[in-house]
């Protein structure tokens, strides 16, 4: 270990990248040079934290989650938890960014079109099943805004993960022509109750008991206001989705309605045909317990 | 082949796969627009930098 000037002790690259806060901003300031945020201050990571994070998901340090071979990476638990921490995630939260990383790796999700593209899309976090609510993940007001921390770290925890271990660097491998505000974070979760409809994860084929993380690619978001009929709805959520200009008709690609409240209605459009759900724990609540044990 | 758009990219990722001097040809962006005449068009403008490239190879 080395000790710099200002007295903060820095871990080699061969421990795994982890600050010891003996001064918070310093160590704020540190992760800013090494280029370890994105753009927002976070939270240093000690080994600690991170080790706290595999704790959370019942994982060893160097598990191989995800393997990503057109990066040239293998992505570690730890790398993981380190990101995690780095977004201010709670160790509980583990399980949904493992299941999301899982998702990202998936050949059908198409990361490097979905990471490097012009139109810059939005990698939305959907979380269904028990594990919403047990982590206080936000499915109503305000669903898409901020306030929430579940929402705004899990989100970010992907991203950093985008940012730190697969090397999506903006103007380099990230060639977003506009980008979007939700790539700084992006995580909602279904309000499975709320509606007459079978929840999302369960019209994919899974239980209820089954909790799920979905990644939605989504290059534009519309919000439109309906005060009419089933019809005139329908018409609404049409016109909103083949707006000109939009990715939607040119690739022909198809979108996402989500619906919430009386008013409102938000509208996700994707910019890629797959969307792929990914299970975050399986079968019931018997298994939850024992990967958040 | 890329599209000039991703001309960072494509020197990223010859980079982190080790071999910085890999050769590609590069395209005027973009081409999820073009008609096929278009598309065809610019197979004729690029052929001979295809086929110099293959017969070239890339550096040792």
């Amino acid at each position: 270990m080395a000790t710099t000037p200002k007295g903060v002790v820095e871990l080699s690259q061969a421990e795994g990248d982890v600050c010891i806060p003996i001064n918070a901003s310093e160590q704020i300031e540190i992760c800013y040079a090494r280029g370890w945020t994105d753009g927002l201050p976070v939270v240093p990571a000690t080994r600690y934290l991170a080790d706290e994070m595999l704790v959370g998901a019942g994982l060893v340090r160097d598990a191989i989650i995800a393997e990503m071979p057109s990066r040239k990476a293998a992505i570690t638990a730890d790398k993981i938890a380190i990101n995690s921490v780095l977004a201010g995630c709670k160790p509980e939260y583990m399980p949904v960014v493992v299941a999301a990383v899982k998702a990202l790796a998936t050949p059908e999700f198409g990361l490097h079109h979905v990471a490097a593209a012009l139109a810059g899309p939005t990698i939305v976090v959907l979380v269904n099943g028990p594990i919403a609510s047990k982590l206080g993940i936000n499915a109503t007001n305000n669903v898409f805004g901020a306030g929430v921390r579940a929402n705004a770290t899990i989100g970010r925890a992907v991203r950093l993960i985008l940012l730190n271990c697969l090397r999506y660097t903006p103007g380099v491998s990230d060639r977003s022509t506009m980008g979007t505000p939700g790539k700084y974070t992006c995580c909602i979760a279904e309000n499975e109750q709320s509606h007459p409809w079978e929840p999302w994860h369960v019209s994919r084929g899974y239980s209820l008991e089954d909790s799920t993380v979905t990644l939605i690619a989504a290059s534009t978001m519309i919000q439109i206001w309906h005060y009419g009929d089933a019809e005139q709805f329908t018409r609404s959520v049409g016109d909103a989705m083949s707006f000109l200009g939009s990715i939607a008709i040119l690739g022909r690609t198809p979108g996402a309605v989500v619906i919430g409240g009386n008013y409102a209605v938000g509208i996700i459009v994707f910019l890629i045909l797959v969307v792929i759900n990914f299970v975050v724990v399986t079968k019931g609540a018997a298994r939850v317990s024992e990967v958040t044990a | 082949m890329i599209t000039d758009a991703f001309d960072n990219t494509a020197k990223e990722m010859a980079e982190l796969w080790g071999v910085p001097d890999f050769r590609f040809v590069m395209i005027p962006h973009p081409l999820a627009s073009l008609s096929r005449s278009e598309i065809e068009q610019r197979v004729d403008e690029v052929i001979g930098k295809v086929t110099e490239l293959i017969q070239q190879g890339q550096p040792d």
